[in-house]
C-alpha cells in the first residue's frame, strides 16, 4: 500500500495538470482555514454605517462591499469553508449510500443486482437539476442542508455504478476466490478484502464528484433554493450580484464566480490526475 | 488509510472552524453590557411584494441590526405559499409582512393588522396575535361613527397604545413608482389604483406598451384579487364612483348623484344617462344591480361556481341587497346597518366595476377572457401568457382617450423590465420597479420616473404568544436596535419613507405626532438585560 | 431492427411510468399550500377548499395518481394555478424555446468540439492540443451561470448588437404568422432573413454559453477517439500504400472516429438540459427551465408536475433515439446486441 502511494505520488508530480489541481485544492483549503483571520465576520456589517453600498474596493474593504454592506473579501474566504463542507458532505452522503449499494449489487448479483441497477437507471434518467430541484424543494427550512442532500442524492448513481464495476472485476481475482473457498462470510470478504482494493477508482470518482457537487450546489444556490441572502456562500453571492450586472460593479460578480471556477477546476484536475496515476491504461 | 485519516482531520478542523467562525466575528461594540445571545428566527417570504420588493434584503438588514445588540438571528427564508401558511397559523417568532390598502381608511390597517378579532390562528391577519382590549374598543367605536374628528381621536389613541406595546414595528411606507419613456404623458402614480391611461395625452393616437410582471389571471372585475388583472380591468371598466386623479377623494363616475336614508342604511344612486357598454348595450340600473348581486348571491346566474369572489366579503359583507330603485336608472343599496365611513371609497375600487349584463348573459364564463365594460378602452384580444391588447373607446362618456391603443406584456424579472425600458426600448411604461435600478432610470434622460407615497406599510411582526416576544421589553429592544434609515437606503434604495405607525400618512387618522424610537444600541441592551438576558 | 426498437420501448415505457410516479410523489411532499396563497385576500375556507378540489389536491394519494395518469393520457395536465393557461398550453409555448436553445448549443458544441478534438489528436502535444485541453477543462469547471453573466455584461450591454430578454414572435418576426414556437428555425425555413438575424441576436450568447458544457466532453471524446482510430492497422496500411494524409484522415479516420462521438453528443442532452435551466435564468430565456423554477417557488403544483414530467420525457426519448441510432449506425454493436 505504501509503495503504491509513493508510485501514485510520483505519477502525479510528473503530471502538470494534476500538480496544478492539487495546488488549487490546497489553495482553497488554505482559504478555508484562514477564514477566521478574515478582516470581517461572514455576516457582519456595521448597522450605523450609512454609506451607499455596494462600495468599490478600498483599503477598508479589499474587494469592496455588496449591496447589504457585507465585506466581499471576507465572505469570499468564509464561502470557501461552506463550499468545501458542502462538497465533502454531499459526496460523503453519496458514498455512504452508493458504496454499499454498488458493492452489494456487484457482489450478490442476480435479482439484487437487477433491482439496484434499475433504480440507478431511473435516477440517471432524470436530468440532474430536475431531481436536485425537486429534492431541495421538499425541505421546509431553506438552508445548506437541502442542497447537500439534493446534490448528494443525485451523485449516488455514479458512485454506485463505479463501485459495482470495480467489485465485479475484483470478484474474479484470486484472493477473493481463495477467501471464499476458506469459508469466510460474504460480508466479511466484501468489506475486508474486496472493497479496500477498489478504493482507487472510488477515490477518483469521489474527487471528481466533489468538484461537480460544489458546482451544482452553487448553481442551486444561485437559483435561490439554498440558504438566505446573508449566508456567505459563493452561489448566494452571485444571486445577489446578478442584479448589478449592467452597473459595472464587477467586484460583485467576478470574485465569487472565479472562486467557484478555481475550486472546481482544482478538483477536476486533481481527479483527472489521480485517474491517470491509478490506471495507466486510461491515458 | 492514512489518507482517509488526514482527510477526516481536515474535515473536522474545517467544520469546527466553520461553526465558531460564523457566530459573531469582526467588529461590534457591546457598550459594556454583555448579553447572553437571545436566539430568534426571523422568517420571511421570498417573493417581491408592493410594500417590500426585496424581503431578503430587509431581513438581512434587520438581522445585522439585531445581532449588534445581542440577538442571535437565524434567517428563515420561505416561499410565499409556505410562508403565508406559517404566519397565519402563528408558527413564527418574528416575521416580515406588510399591507396595501383595500380602501383608503385607517380602519383597513388597524383593524386588519392589530385587532384581536383578527388574531385567530389559521386565518390570522394580526400575525402578532396582539389582543389588546383597549385598542379593540377604540377601533369598534371608530367604525360606528361618521364623526370625522371623533374617529381621528380614537385612531390616534389606538396608535399610541400600539406604539407603546410594540407588538409590531412598522418599518416603511413604500413609495409606488412607475418609469416611462419621455414622449408619453402625463402619467402619474395613483394611490388607490394603477396609472390612469385615459389621462395620457401624448403621443396622440399612439400605442402605449405597458410591461408588467405577470400576465393577468382573468378579466372579470367581480372575481379577481391580483394587481395584474386589476391593472387591465381599470382601463376597460367604469365604477359608480371614481377617485379624483392623484387623491383618495371620490367623485361621480357612472353614478351622478347619491343620497342616503337617515339611518345611513339605505343608499340610492342615480345612474348617468346615455352611456353605452362596448357592445352597445345601455348602462342602466339593471346592469349595476347585476354587477353587485352576482358577487353577493351565490345562486346568481353570473356567480360562476369556480370563482373565488374574494373581495365581496372583505369589502361589502354588510350589504344585504342591491336592487333597482323607483325607475330604471336608479339603484338602491340596502345595508344591514349604518354604512361604514369608507363605503363610498369601496365603490371606487376595481371590484366594484360595472360589466355589461348583456355580455355576461351571452358569454357566461367566457366573459373572463372577453371583458366588456364601458371604460375608456375596449378589449381587443388576449394572447395568453404573452399580451393583452386594448383599443380606444371613441364613444367614451368622459371623452375619448388620446391614446389609440394599449398593449400589456409581461416579464417576470424586475431587473429585466428596467432593462427593456432603458436599453431594449421595447416597453414604454413599467411598474413594480426593482428599487436598485431606480437610480439608473432617474439618471437616464429619456426616462421619467414618477413616485408617490403608497397607501401601504411594511412591518416587522413579533409573535406575542411566543417567547421571548411575550415580553414587552424585548420587543422594545428590537425597536431600539433597528436602523430604519439604513433599511430604506439599502433595501428600498430610497423608495420609501420611514414608518412610525401602521397607518400610512396619506390617510386621515394617521397619528403624525408619534416620535419614532431612534436607534440606540445601548438602550436596547439595557432592555434585554432588564428582561433577564444579561450574561451572568 | 424493429425488434431492437420494440425491446428498447419495452424498457422505456415502464420506466417512464415509474418516473412519473416518483415526480408525483415528490410534488405531493412539497410543503406549502398554494390555494392559500391564491386566495389570501379573502381567507375564506370554503373558497380555499373549492380550489383544492378544482386542482385535484384532495383525496387519497393513489386515487389521485391514477386519475392524473388518466387525464394525462388524454393530454389534460390540469390548469396552472397562478396563470390563465392550461399546463399543456404553457408547456407547448415554453418547451420549444428550451429545445431550440439546447439543440443550437449542441450543434455549436458538436461542430467546435469535433474540430478542436480532431486537430488536437492529429498534433498531440502541440500548443493547440494544450489549448484544447484547457478549453475542455474550463467547460466543466466554470459555472455556466457565471459564464453567462460575464458574457452578458461584456457583449450585451447598451449599444451592443447582442440583446437579452425578449424572445417572442412579436419581437423576432413582427408580422410573420409563426406556426411553431421554434422561432429561429422557422424564420430560416421561411427564408425570413431579417427575422432570422434578429433571432440570432438573442440566441447566440446563451447558446454559446450553454455549449461550453457539452463542448468539453465532445472535445475529449473526439480527441481520444481520433487518436485511437488513427493508430489502427488499416490507417498504417493506407499510409504505407501512399495515400495522401488528407484523404486518409478525411475519408476513413474521421468517419469511424465520429461514431462514438455522435452518440456521446446525444447523451449530453441531459447535462445540457440541466445547464439550460441555469442559462435560461441568466439570459431571461422564456423556456421550460425558467417556468419550472418559478412554479417550484410559487408551488404551482400542476405546472411543476408538468414541467418536470416533460423534462424527463424529453430526456428519456432522446436517449432512446440515440440508443437505437447507435445500434443502427455501428454494425459491430448490432451483431453484439442481437
Amino acid at each position: 500500500m505504501r509503495e503504491r502511494a509513493a508510485d501514485i505520488w510520483k505519477s502525479i508530480r510528473r503530471d502538470r495538470g494534476a500538480v496544478i489541481g492539487l495546488f488549487l485544492v490546497l489553495l482553497v483549503a488554505g482559504m478555508a482555514l484562514a477564514a477566521p483571520l478574515a478582516p470581517y465576520g461572514p455576516k457582519y456589517s456595521d448597522p450605523d454605517d450609512m454609506r451607499d453600498h455596494p462600495l468599490p474596493p478600498s483599503s477598508e474593504n479589499w474587494l469592496g462591499t455588496d449591496k447589504d454592506g457585507f465585506d466581499v473579501f471576507s465572505r469570499l474566504l468564509w464561502g470557501s469553508q461552506l463550499s468545501l463542507i458542502t462538497g465533502l458532505a454531499a459526496i460523503a452522503l453519496a458514498l455512504a449510500i452508493g458504496v454499499p449499494m454498488g458493492a452489494l449489487s456487484g457482489y450478490a448479483g442476480g435479482k439484487v443486482d437487477s433491482f439496484f441497477m434499475r433504480s440507478v437507471d431511473i435516477m440517471l434518467a432524470f436530468p440532474s437539476i430536475v431531481l436536485a430541484i425537486a429534492i431541495a424543494t421538499l425541505f421546509k427550512v431553506q438552508s445548506v442542508l437541502p442542497i447537500i442532500v439534493a446534490v448528494g442524492v443525485v451523485n449516488i448513481p455514479t458512485i454506485a455504478r463505479q463501485v459495482r464495476a470495480s467489485v465485479l472485476q475484483a470478484k474474479t481475482q484470486e484472493y477473493v476466490v481463495a477467501a471464499r473457498s476458506m469459508g469466510f462470510s460474504p460480508v466479511r470478504i466484501l468489506f475486508r478484502h474486496v472493497l479496500p482494493n477498489c478504493m482507487a477508482p472510488i477515490i477518483v470518482v469521489a474527487t471528481l464528484g466533489i468538484g461537480w457537487a460544489i458546482l451544482s450546489a452553487a448553481g442551486l444556490n444561485f437559483l435561490g433554493l439554498g440558504p438566505p441572502e446573508d449566508e456567505a456562500e459563493w452561489g448566494v453571492m452571485l444571486q445577489a450580484g446578478f442584479k448589478y450586472i449592467d452597473s459595472g460593479k464587477q467586484w460583485l460578480l467576478v470574485p465569487a464566480g472565479a472562486a467557484i471556477a478555481v475550486t472546481v477546476l482544482g478538483f477536476n484536475l486533481l481527479g483527472d490526475g489521480l485517474r491517470k496515476a491509478l490506471d495507466p491504461r486510461a491515458r | 488509510m492514512r489518507r482517509i485519516g488526514s482527510a477526516s482531520v481536515l474535515l473536522a478542523l474545517l467544520l469546527g472552524l466553520g461553526a465558531c467562525g460564523s457566530k459573531d466575528g469582526g467588529g461590534g461594540n457591546d457598550h459594556g453590557i454583555a448579553i447572553e445571545p437571545v436566539r430568534i428566527t426571523l422568517s420571511y417570504g421570498n417573493n417581491s411584494r408592493p410594500y417590500m420588493p426585496s424581503p431578503s434584503s430587509v431581513a438581512t438588514q434587520v438581522a445585522i441590526a439585531l445581532r449588534d445588540v445581542g440577538f442571535d438571528v437565524t434567517l428563515d427564508k420561505k416561499e410565499w405559499a409556505s410562508y403565508l401558511q406559517m404566519v397565519k397559523n402563528g408558527e413564527h417568532q418574528m416575521a416580515l409582512l406588510g399591507w396595501s390598502a383595500d380602501y383608503p381608511d385607517a380602519d383597513n390597517f388597524l383593524y386588519v393588522l392589530l385587532d384581536k378579532d383578527n388574531a385567530v390562528p389559521g386565518r390570522a391577519n394580526n400575525i402578532s396575535f396582539y389582543t389588546s382590549d383597549e385598542v379593540h374598543e377604540r377601533l369598534m367605536a371608530a367604525r360606528n361613527t361618521h364623526d370625522r374628528a371623533e374617529r381621528t381621536r380614537l385612531y390616534h389613541e389606538a396608535q399610541e397604545i400600539i406604539f407603546e406595546d410594540c407588538p409590531m414595528i412598522p418599518l416603511v411606507y413604500t413609495e409606488k413608482a412607475i418609469a416611462y419613456r419621455k414622449g408619453f404623458g402625463p402619467l402619474g402614480v395613483e394611490a388607490m389604483s394603477h396609472p390612469i391611461l385615459r389621462l395620457v395625452t401624448e403621443p396622440v393616437d399612439g400605442t402605449l406598451s405597458y410591461l408588467r410582471g405577470q400576465d393577468s389571471v382573468r378579466l372579470d372585475p367581480g372575481d379577481v384579487s391580483d394587481g395584474e388583472s386589476s391593472k387591465v380591468i381599470e382601463q376597460v371598466f367604469d365604477t359608480l364612483l371614481r377617485f379624483k386623479p392623484g387623491t383618495t377623494e371620490v367623485e361621480p363616475s357612472l353614478a351622478i348623484s347619491w343620497t342616503s336614508s337617515e339611518d345611513k342604511a339605505t343608499w340610492t344612486f342615480q345612474i348617468r344617462p346615455d352611456v353605452k357598454f362596448h357592445d352597445d348595450s345601455p348602462v342602466d340600473g339593471a346592469a349595476v344591480v347585476n354587477a353587485f348581486e352576482r358577487q353577493r348571491d351565490p345562486e346568481h346566474p353570473h356567480h360562476f361556481k369556480d370563482g373565488a369572489w374574494e373581495f365581496w366579503h372583505g369589502l361589502f359583507g354588510f350589504v344585504k341587497q342591491v336592487r333597482l330603485g323607483a325607475h330604471p336608472m336608479e339603484v338602491v343599496f340596502e345595508l344591514d346597518g349604518p354604512a361604514p365611513p369608507f363605503f363610498l371609497g369601496q365603490l371606487a375600487q376595481f371590484s366594484s366595476s360595472i360589466p355589461s349584463k348583456a355580455a355576461l348573459d351571452k358569454l357566461g364564463k367566457d366573459f373572463r377572457s372577453n371583458p366588456v365594460g364601458s371604460g375608456p378602452f375596449k378589449f381587443v384580444r388576449w394572447e395568453t401568457g404573452v399580451s393583452i391588447h386594448l383599443a380606444r373607446n371613441d364613444a367614451y362618456w368622459d371623452g375619448a382617450p388620446k391614446l389609440a391603443s394599449v398593449v400589456f406584456r409581461n416579464s417576470n424579472d424586475p431587473t429585466v423590465r428596467s432593462r427593456r425600458l432603458r436599453t431594449n426600448k421595447d416597453a414604454d411604461l413599467i411598474d413594480n420597479i426593482d428599487p436598485e435600478t431606480v437610480p439608473q432610470l432617474e439618471q437616464d434622460g429619456d426616462i421619467e420616473v414618477a413616485r408617490m407615497p403608497g397607501v401601504n406599510v411594511g412591518y416587522l411582526a413579533m409573535n406575542t404568544t411566543k417567547k421571548p416576544f411575550d415580553d414587552k421589553r424585548v420587543r422594545q429592544a428590537v425597536a431600539y436596535a433597528l436602523n430604519k434609515a439604513r433599511i430604506i437606503k439599502l433595501s428600498y434604495r430610497g423608495l420609501a419613507k420611514q414608518a412610525t405607525t401602521p397607518v400610512p400618512p396619506t390617510l386621515p387618522g394617521h397619528n403624525g405626532s408619534i416620535v419614532d424610537r431612534k436607534r440606540d444600541a445601548k438602550k436596547a441592551r439595557e432592555l434585554l438585560r432588564d428582561a433577564g438576558f444579561g450574561k451572568k | 431492427m424493429l425488434v431492437l426498437i420494440a425491446r428498447r420501448l419495452l424498457i422505456v415505457l415502464p420506466m417512464l411510468l415509474v418516473m412519473s410516479f416518483l415526480v408525483f410523489t415528490l410534488v405531493e411532499l412539497f410543503p406549502g399550500d398554494a390555494c392559500l396563497v391564491k386566495h389570501e385576500k379573502s381567507g375564506n375556507q370554503e373558497v380555499i377548499d373549492a380550489c383544492r378540489v378544482e386542482h385535484h389536491l384532495e383525496g387519497p394519494f393513489f386515487e389521485r395518481y391514477f386519475a392524473f395518469l388518466g387525464r394525462a393520457s388524454d393530454g389534460d395536465f390540469g390548469d396552472a394555478m397562478f396563470k390563465n393557461e392550461s399546463v399543456a398550453e404553457l408547456i407547448g409555448s415554453k418547451l420549444p424555446a428550451t429545445i431550440e436553445l439546447s439543440l443550437f448549443a449542441l450543434l455549436i458544441a458538436f461542430v467546435l468540439g469535433t474540430w478542436i478534438g480532431t486537430r488536437s489528436a492529429l498534433k498531440p502535444g502541440s500548443w493547440f492540443d494544450a489549448l484544447g485541453q484547457i478549453v475542455s477543462m474550463a467547460g466543466v469547471s466554470i459555472p455556466v451561470f457565471w459564464l453567462g453573466m460575464m458574457v452578458m455584461s461584456l457583449f450585451a450591454g447598451e449599444g451592443d448588437w447582442f440583446e437579452v430578454g425578449a424572445w417572442g414572435p412579436e419581437k423576432i418576426g413582427p408580422g410573420i404568422d409563426y406556426s411553431t414556437a421554434f422561432l429561429m428555425t422557422e424564420s430560416l425555413v421561411r427564408l425570413e432573413f431579417g427575422a432570422f438575424l434578429t433571432a440570432l441576436k438573442y440566441i447566440v450568447l446563451p447558446a454559446f454559453t450553454l455549449a461550453t458544457i457539452p463542448l468539453a466532453t465532445i472535445t475529449r471524446m473526439t480527441r481520444s477517439s481520433v487518436l485511437e482510430e488513427a493508430s489502427k492497422d488499416y490507417v498504417t496500411t493506407a499510409r504505407a500504400k501512399g495515400l495522401s494524409e488528407r484523404r486518409v484522415i478525411r475519408h476513413h479516420v474521421r468517419r469511424n472516429a465520429l461514431i462514438p462521438v455522435v452518440t456521446i453528443t446525444g447523451l449530453q442532452l441531459g447535462v445540457l438540459l440541466s445547464g439550460a435551466v441555469l442559462t435560461e435564468r441568466v439570459f431571461s430565456w422564456p423556456g421550460l427551465g425558467t417556468e419550472m423554477v418559478e412554479a417550484a417557488g410559487m408551488r404551482d403544483y400542476p405546472v411543476i408536475m408538468g414541467c418536470m414530467l416533460f423534462f424527463v420525457i424529453v430526456f428519456v426519448v432522446v436517449n432512446l433515439i440515440v440508443d437505437v441510432l447507435y445500434l443502427w449506425i455501428d454494425p459491430r454493436m448490432r451483431t453484439a446486441a442481437d
